[in-house]
């Protein structure tokens, strides 16, 4: 789908394709695309050119009945604030035609930590209790499908944690997830795949370590060594696959091409120049590693059968 | 199933404005206001018949609660013009909309909810006609009867064009602005046409002759434009006991109030749900 708002396109041939049961991870920096994608998929923008099918469904054929099957967190929290929590969430639960509402609030509440607050004001709530809160909401009516953007920017180290587990709880049910997010430490730890999104193209879309793969140029591997032997650089560095290599006091910092794990090989090479090994770590390429140089080089990482 | 949807969600906006709007702090003061202007009304008319041993106006209790209920609609028409606008900038429309909410089921759902208060606040002033009936011993007619039954529809005309104006605009205080405007500007023609209507007209001058053609031709987009002009047409069809003329105010104002409502839907639509 594209989406032009008069000059600006906001949104370029986007094409997205999310499995049931998948968690998927939607990135990009601010200003991509990402709200515009997800309103479209809320049906709350409309897209210039293309369609979007939900649950096998065409959107704009039955909104109203798909969208019951959506449970749907946005960064913003709007609520009534004038209402309590358990009036607030109860009027949500009938709209979304609910049964035994009372039961399903106070179970989720209880899995939130905010049970005990179930009837102050919603207005007397903090931020992190408003996001948690909008995530029972979103919850109530066991949507298939849980579109969260930014879910846990709000929220202390504990609701961070809270929301994961529940996240992870969730998707063990079968839940099928579609989460924006700047915190990409938490897109890695949720999501099976990841989509980044710049200027509104759909650059790169993967499985988490695969897509890492791909960015991936050289691979980096720190080695302690009990003492610092004289040939030691020289032999490492003479091995074919070393593209660099740096002298750190005890440590060597070595950098090598990406084909293939050669650890046993440096270690024959040290053991060989008379160096005892202490430690060897390979430094993992992060989401947030693979994300900026992604965004930053403009790479388009499509498959074949993505772009097609 | 889609009807059954839209249905269920009409009714249960209407349901969460209409017990929100019950508790709220303003329709106490907005009754015992339009009451109290009526109770001096009907004070008026008993002071008269004290002192002068015979009444000028035909129907005491109607002429009152006309007035009653043109104040009722007022608030109610200015309550429907923030009513969707509110919501938009508190960002709370938004989150309606990611459920199973689309324009119709909210627009309605949130004209009901007026017209539901409405019904509250009639039922209140009928209570407060029959008492004042019994101690004034002024009848409460078949025509006041007429004017109850005419006020209903009235209302929803006024309701109609609130949400209307909270439909085309952005901002809570945009929507108050253009209201309070729009009020000002029908009520404005009206008068002048009424000044006019008094002035000696037999050699008017070509500067005067023009301005009564162009207040004229407002005055007649003004009586289709402004709900206003639904209550004063409708109170005429009561005086002159019309069968044909109160049928007529009852259609007219159904169909001002339907098209609004599309109207409402349509621009709601346009401008979408985001702030």
């Amino acid at each position: 789908m594209t989406k032009r708002y008069e000059e600006l396109e906001a949104v370029v041939d986007l094409n997205l394709h999310v499995e049931r049961g998948e968690t998927y991870g939607f990135l990009g920096p601010n200003g991509a695309g990402k709200t515009t994608t997800i309103m479209m998929l809320l049906g709350l923008e409309r897209p210039t050119e293309g369609k979007i099918w939900l649950f096998g469904q065409e959107l704009s054929s039955d909104p109203l009945t798909i969208k019951q099957k959506i449970g749907v967190v946005l960064e913003h929290q709007y609520l009534y604030d004038e209402m309590t929590a358990m009036d607030y969430l109860r009027f949500f639960a009938r709209l979304y035609e609910v049964e035994n509402p009372d039961h399903r609030i106070q179970e989720l509440l209880d899995r939130v930590q905010l049970l005990s607050r179930r009837d102050d004001l919603v207005g007397a709530y903090s931020r992190g209790m408003r996001q948690k809160l909008s995530i029972v909401r979103a919850l109530l009516h066991d949507p298939q499908l849980l579109i969260l953007d930014e879910p846990v920017s709000a929220l202390d180290p504990y609701g961070i944690k809270e929301v994961r587990d529940l996240i992870i709880e969730e998707q063990s049910r079968g839940r099928t997830f579609f989460i924006s997010s700047h915190i990409l430490s938490e897109i890695e730890k949720t999501c099976n795949r990841v989509g980044i999104i710049h200027k509104g193209v759909l650059l790169a879309e993967d499985e988490m370590e695969s897509l890492k793969a791909k960015v991936q140029e050289e691979r980096e591997l720190t080695v302690e060594v009990e003492t610092m032997e004289p040939g030691i650089e020289e032999a490492v560095s003479q091995l074919p696959f070393v593209k660099e290599i740096e002298l750190l006091a005890q440590k060597l910092l070595i950098k090598t091409d990406t084909q293939q794990d050669y650890r046993s090989q440096i270690s024959r090479a040290i053991a060989g120049a008379g160096g005892t090994i202490l430690s060897m770590q390979a430094k993992e390429l992060s989401l947030e590693d693979a994300f900026v140089t992604i965004t930053e080089k403009n790479l388009s990482l499509l498959t074949e059968e993505v772009s097609k | 199933m889609k009807a059954r949807v839209r249905w269920h969600v009409t009714k249960l906006i209407s349901q969460r404005g209409f017990g929100s709007g019950l508790k709220g702090p303003v329709l106490p003061f907005v009754l015992a206001f339009a009451l109290l202007i009526s109770a001096l009304m009907i004070a008026g008319n008993v002071g008269q018949l004290g002192q002068e041993g015979l009444l000028a106006i035909a129907r005491p209790m109607t002429y009152p609660f006309f007035v009653a209920v043109g104040i009722l609609s007022f608030y109610l028409a200015l309550a429907g013009a923030l009513a969707i606008v509110r919501d938009r900038d508190r960002g709370t429309l938004e989150t309606l909309f990611y459920g199973p909410v689309d324009s119709v089921s909210y627009i309605f759902g949130r004209f009901f909810e007026h017209l539901l208060i409405f019904a509250v606040l009639l039922a209140l002033t009928a209570v407060f006609f029959l008492i004042s009936s019994l101690i004034t011993h002024f009848a409460i007619t078949v025509q006041f009867w007429q004017a109850f039954f005419l006020s209903f529809f009235i209302a929803a005309g006024v309701i109609a064009f609130g949400i209307f104006i909270s439909s085309i605009t952005k901002r809570t205080i945009g929507a108050v602005v253009l209201f309070l405007v729009l009020m000002l500007i029908f009520v404005g023609i009206q008068l002048t046409q009424v000044s006019l209507s008094g002035t000696d007209l037999t050699n008017p001058s070509a500067g005067l002759a023009l301005g009564v053609k162009v207040v004229t031709f407002l005055g007649k987009i003004v009586s289709w434009v402004s709900p206003f002009s639904y209550l004063s047409r409708g109170l005429d069809a009561v005086d002159l006991a019309s069968v044909g003329r109160y049928l007529l105010s009852l259609l007219e104002a159904t169909i001002y109030a339907a098209v609004l409502l599309g109207a409402s839907i349509y621009f709601f639509r346009r401008r979408g749900v985001r702030r």
